[in-house]
């Protein structure tokens, strides 16, 4: 018997959480090749409930990935945590606002949401954690990466996008990828 | 339930990325222009000043604020962590500093390390060492 679409909703974001903080785990172990790089691999959990289901998904998505997937990695409530969720806050803010505009594409939200990932985080390092302003410095590099970082994510979550549409919605087709 | 529309680029694009590139062709000289001849290292924890170091003296020094203490290696004009206890150890993996700008950041300790302007107003301090 098929779900109704309310149940299957939370079923979708339920095992979008999930698959956030597998990937959230995963790339909490994996060795970095430069230390201030990381990928954001669960960004792209956040990425699929946006276009799939909408925003509030997505701020759902992020919010449970982040709250849960410290508590895995014993960092809940650290500063480590605070800059993780005020990352993800912004992140998926910049991302929920410019897909409502309708006028950007996947991969600049991508990286929109990875640049300002690294921004919140580094707002909450300069003005509570630190409360230094020199690490204004580090702003550059972090957008560089952003840049890098949310063009792999982006190219990632519309592949899987792809395979969604296909695969679970659309009639089996992927007519609105490009 | 219906995909929403997912294509890479859209017309409103070219406005984020003419954002992106002005930002970097601003940002870049405004944060390096006044980088000088870097002579000390600062190091903060949770917010305040507790130690500077000379860079030109090669020292090895222990921050005895933590237990087990975290230990410091100047050499070469540069500055490292050589040992911490928190878990990530991403500050070791950061090498040594040397120019004015770089730093080295651990967050769960909250220790700041970076080499200041030389025009910089430096704010008192608790220990000098080197």
């Amino acid at each position: 018997m098929p779900l109704p679409d309310s149940q299957l909703k939370d079923a979708r974001i339920a095992g979008l959480i999930v698959i956030g903080l597998l990937l959230f785990i995963f790339e909490a172990y994996l060795p970095r090749p430069v230390p201030w790089l990381k990928f954001g691999l669960a960004n792209i959990a956040t990425i699929l409930a946006l276009y799939w289901m909408g925003w509030r998904a997505a701020v759902i998505v992020s919010l449970f990935r982040i709250v849960i997937g410290s508590f895995f990695t014993g960092n809940i409530f650290t500063p480590g945590f605070f800059l993780s969720l005020s990352g993800g806050i912004a992140a998926v803010s910049i991302m929920c606002i410019l897909f409502q505009l309708k006028i950007f594409g996947l991969l600049t939200i991508s990286i929109a949401g990875a640049a300002m990932h690294n921004t919140g985080q580094l707002l909450l390092a300069v003005f509570i954690l630190f409360k230094n302003s020199i690490l204004w410095y580090l702003l550059p590099y972090l957008l560089l990466t952003a840049v890098f970082t949310g063009i792999v994510i982006g190219l990632f979550s519309k592949y899987l996008l792809k395979r969604i549409a296909e695969d679970f919605e659309n009639g089996g087709v992927a007519e609105n990828a490009e | 339930m219906k995909m929403k529309s997912f294509q890479l680029f859209k017309p409103g694009d070219i406005f984020f990325w003419g954002l992106i590139c002005t930002g970097l062709i601003f940002g870049y000289p405004l944060l390096f222009s006044q980088a000088g001849e870097p002579s000390l290292a600062m190091v903060e924890i949770d917010g305040e000043i507790a130690y500077q170091f000379n860079l030109q003296n090669d020292a090895a020094a222990e921050l005895t604020d933590f237990q087990p203490s975290v230990k410091l290696e100047i050499e070469n004009n540069a500055i490292r962590i050589s040992e911490n206890s928190c878990k990530h150890k991403i500050c070791m993996t950061m090498g040594p500093i040397k120019t004015t700008g770089e730093m080295i950041v651990c967050v769960p300790k909250k220790i700041l390390i970076y080499i200041p302007k030389t025009n910089e107003t430096q704010k008192p301090v608790n220990a000098v060492t080197g």
